[in-house]
């Protein structure tokens, strides 16, 4: 016997089966972490990105990570009605098609688990594309400076008494916008009843009075109420109100039905022009334009009412008017 | 002749007017302490120059303008309560410009506006509307248009639909402006019936030979202020009075004040007077 | 409610010395600036800038509050009712059947309605600060043809009449019971006719004796008439000129070109 008092024999079985129980243990617990696979992967699409429709986009989901590796990485997104499948970790696509494209991005580790982000694509239209509506009005717009401003070669004057009547008239458009608006949200900001004058005009002196008086008269009520950027919009809209009015409503010599076309003919350009204009050019959203929209169609129906009935009083209590 | 001022015992008290101070939207003090009162039947003339204050003044009769400081009550009861188409049943306001009031296809439909607005049955409507063709002579133009009348017609009409409202007080703006002679002695003569009817009537103007002949009572305004309050023989022979307030007194006043060292009174408002007087001087009776 | 009939205030600054031409010119250039920039905080920078300008033009308050409150209204309109309308973007913050707000498309419609903000109030600057006898004479010195303009200031001499015009008649109607704030909605537009035959009757009146005194003054005598008045442009004209078409140039190149998300 030793001194530790155990057998050398003994000693040596101890210390080899320890060793083995350690050894074992040890290549149980690696299996078991093997078993159980990796973290799950962390998905990176990268930051939201905007582009101009034509262009093509490089995706980046080099940011994800996984302590493993990821194997796999699928892009995921509809794209004109068609479900896009875009493998890899930057796959590149066209987009040739205006809109905001949600795309989802799942990355797969080796050991199967997965993460998904989610980036948004916004493709803007181009230039053209974005800004037609102005160019269009801009053109519009153009012509009838043109119109206006080129020294005809008539080399004569517009006579006095249309002078007379369309300053007049005008004035009055404007006069009776101003003592008439009730501050009013979805009108522009005020509701008013300058648009029976429009008619008054269009119905009694027909179409160019109709219409110069109700865009110039309109769009000076615009100016003189601090509105003036609506001006330019106000001279299509109230000017095609007159016109349009002026030209149907007088049909028949002003037959009942003909005022009612004319007023509803000409009320729905003015409707019309106003929400077009306010979308597209000073992009005040689709809910303030269809309020707008709304708001207009009740000025409309009051102010032609009152219109036609004004048409139909003047010429009854001013016969003088008759001549016209 | 202006026949004389009855002596008024206990008549009713139509209008009060205490203190009254108005100033408009924009800093115009066009009112700056007024007080006078109005009772029933009088005849009274409110005169002054431009800016004076005398349609301000009316204005607030008939609560188209409430008071910013002072009180006018009507028939006891303050104006600032009572809106102006309850007023409108007391006070009746013709305005200087008749065409701002004409819009109807015929002068009975005109006249019926009134008191179709008040709420009138169809009968009484008939009856006042009837009546107020009556006192102004439109009879024979009933059914024409309101607006292709002459002037005069045009006046008579805006006059006559605020008579068959059958009002207790007539203000009236400068009914005789572009009348000629005939037609503003027309106009008065109804003026005069109506007043001998009984109703208050209020005449704003500044032609003071209209004030002379028919007025039985002055108010001359100066600046916002009342300068005076009496009857037109005592308003008339203040003639720096009159000048302050930028008027000119009737024709035959300043004559007799020129002819006053001899021994013509001061105080003539009529050419009858006058006429008499220098007769009288003449060596006449 | 108080009611301005002139928005120009007759003051002696910069901007009101400044060749009208040079006004109206300098008003488009900058709306079409409103209109490309589409980032919030630059459109913010403009409107001060226009705040400035107004500061500087030493407008009236009670003026600028007249004219800009009906654009408020609007501005308010299209803040509100833009999220209802535009879905998109992240995060989400109600999400109630229909209903989806996300605070992107919030800020979206505010920036809406700033450019509509910066649009209205550079114009109010250049009625503030242009009396319309000016800006008929700029009109005429671009070329309008001088019947046209004389309409136009025909139409400029009547407006304040008009609207007193209609004044007394309200009055008057009143006078003779008319109540304005009753009645249905049909009820009330008879009422209006009431007010408005007169109006338009005086309107026409006077439309037939300006022809008369137009005839009488030798109206249409020349077409090559020449004017009592002259613009002249001056140095400080043509500084505010270049100025302003600086001021967009300079963001248009760095939008355009540079890309700098203006």
């Amino acid at each position: 016997m030793n001194r530790l008092g155990v057998s050398s024999y003994s000693l040596v079985v101890s210390v080899a089966a320890i060793l083995a129980f350690l050894l074992l243990s040890t290549g149980v617990q690696a299996s078991v972490i093997t078993a159980q696979g990796s973290e799950a992967p962390v998905a990176d699409a990268g930051d939201d990105i905007t582009i101009v429709v034509g262009d093509t986009i490089r995706f980046d989901g080099t940011g994800s990570i996984d302590d493993v590796g990821i194997t796999n990485y699928t892009w995921n997104f509809t794209y004109e009605d068609e479900m896009q499948l875009l493998y890899g970790s930057a796959p590149e696509f066209e987009f040739l098609t205006v809109g905001t494209y949600e795309v989802t991005l799942r990355v797969t580790d080796a050991d199967g688990h997965n993460d998904t982000d989610i980036l948004a694509v916004v493709v803007e239209g181009n230039f053209l594309m974005k800004y037609w509506p102005f160019l269009l009005l801009g053109a519009l717009v153009a012509v009838v400076i043109f119109q206006l401003f080129r020294s005809s070669r008539r080399k004569e004057f517009v006579s006095p008494k249309l002078v007379a009547r369309y300053g007049v008239l005008t004035a009055l458009t404007a006069a009776v916008t101003m003592a008439t608006f009730v501050p009013f949200a979805p009108t522009k900001g005020y509701f008013n009843l300058g648009d029976s004058i429009v008619f008054f005009s269009a119905l009694t002196f027909a179409w160019r009075a109709g219409g110069i008086c109700g865009g110039f008269g309109s769009a000076a009520a615009d100016i003189l109420l601090g509105s003036g950027y609506f001006a330019p919009l106000t001279l299509l809209a109230k000017g095609s109100e007159g016109a349009v009015c002026g030209l149907l409503g007088r049909i028949r010599g002003g037959h009942r039905y003909a005022v009612v076309l004319g007023i509803v003919a000409g009320g729905a350009c003015m409707v019309f022009s106003y929400f077009v204009g306010e979308l597209l050019l000073l992009n005040v959203g689709w809910g303030a334009a269809l309020a707008e929209a709304a708001g207009n169609t009740l000025q409309v129906a009051i102010g032609g009412t009152i219109g036609a009935l004004l048409a139909f009083s003047v010429k009854k209590a001013y016969p003088a008017l008759a001549s016209e | 002749m202006i026949p004389s001022r009855e002596a008024a015992s206990t008549v009713e008290r139509l209008v009060s007017v205490q203190n009254l101070k108005f100033t408009y939207e924009g800093g115009i003090e066009a009112l700056r302490g007024v007080s006078l009162n109005i009772d029933r039947g009088e005849y009274i003339a409110i005169v002054g120059g431009n800016g004076s204050g005398k349609t301000t003044l009316a204005k607030n009769f008939n609560g188209l303008l409430r008071p910013t400081s002072g009180t006018v009550t009507v028939k006891g009861r303050p104006t600032a309560q009572m809106g102006v188409a309850e007023l409108a049943r007391i006070i009746g306001y013709a305005f200087q410009n008749p065409d701002h009031q004409l819009f109807c296809s015929t002068v009975e439909e005109e006249i019926r506006f009134g008191p179709l607005n008040l709420g009138y049955s169809e009968n009484e409507i008939g009856t006042k509307v009837e009546r107020a063709i009556d006192a102004m002579n439109l009879g024979h133009v009933r059914m024409s248009a309101p607006l292709s009348l002459r002037l005069g017609e045009r006046r008579r009409v805006s006059i006559a639909s605020v008579v068959a409202m059958d009002p207790e007080v007539f203000i009236l703006d400068e009914p005789t402006t572009g009348l000629d002679a005939e037609e503003s002695r027309e106009l008065m003569e109804r003026l005069n019936s109506l007043n001998n009817d009984g109703k208050t009537i209020i005449l704003i103007t500044h032609d003071m030979k209209l004030v002379a002949e028919h007025a039985k009572r002055v108010v001359v305004m100066a600046r916002g202020r009342m300068l005076l309050d009496s009857d037109p023989r005592g308003a008339f022979s203040d003639l720096d009075l009159i000048r302050q307030s930028n008027l000119e007194p009737p024709a035959v006043t300043l004559l007799s004040h020129r002819l006053s060292d001899y021994g013509i009174p001061q105080d003539i408002i009529s050419p009858e007077e006058l006429v008499l007087h220098v007769m009288r001087f003449g060596g006449g009776s | 409610m108080v009611m301005f009939i002139d928005l120009y205030t007759e003051a002696n600054t910069f901007l009101h010395r400044l060749d009208p031409r040079v006004k109206i010119f300098a008003v488009l250039l900058l709306s079409v600036l409103a209109f490309l920039m589409t980032n919030l905080y630059s459109l913010l920078l403009l409107l001060s800038f226009i705040f400035l300008l107004l500061f500087l033009s030493r407008a009236k308050w009670s003026k600028t509050y007249f004219a800009l409150k009906f654009v408020l209204r609007l501005m308010l309109l299209i803040v509100v009712l833009w999220p209802f309308f535009d879905r998109t973007g992240t995060p989400i913050l109600l999400d109630f059947g229909p209903v989806q707000i996300t605070e992107p498309a919030i800020w979206r419609g505010v920036t809406s309605a700033l450019r509509v903000g910066c649009l209205a109030s550079v114009w109010y600057i250049l009625m503030f600060t242009t009396s319309q006898r000016d800006l008929v004479l700029a009109l005429v010195r671009f070329g309008l043809r001088f019947d046209y303009g004389l309409t136009i200031a025909v139409s400029l001499r009547f407006f304040p009449t008009f609207v007193s015009t209609i004044d007394s008649i309200t009055d008057a109607q009143k006078a003779r019971g008319l109540v304005f704030a009753q009645g249905g909605l049909l009820e009330r537009s008879k009422k209006y006719v009431a007010v408005l035959v007169p109006a338009v009757v005086s309107a026409l009146r006077m439309a037939d004796s300006l022809s008369l005194a137009l005839q009488s003054r030798a109206y249409g005598a020349r077409f090559d008439r020449t004017y009592l008045r002259q613009l002249k442009m001056q140095a400080k004209d043509y500084v505010a000129l270049v100025v302003v078409v600086t001021l967009l140039v300079l963001p248009m190149i760095a939008k355009y070109v540079y890309s700098v998300p203006i």
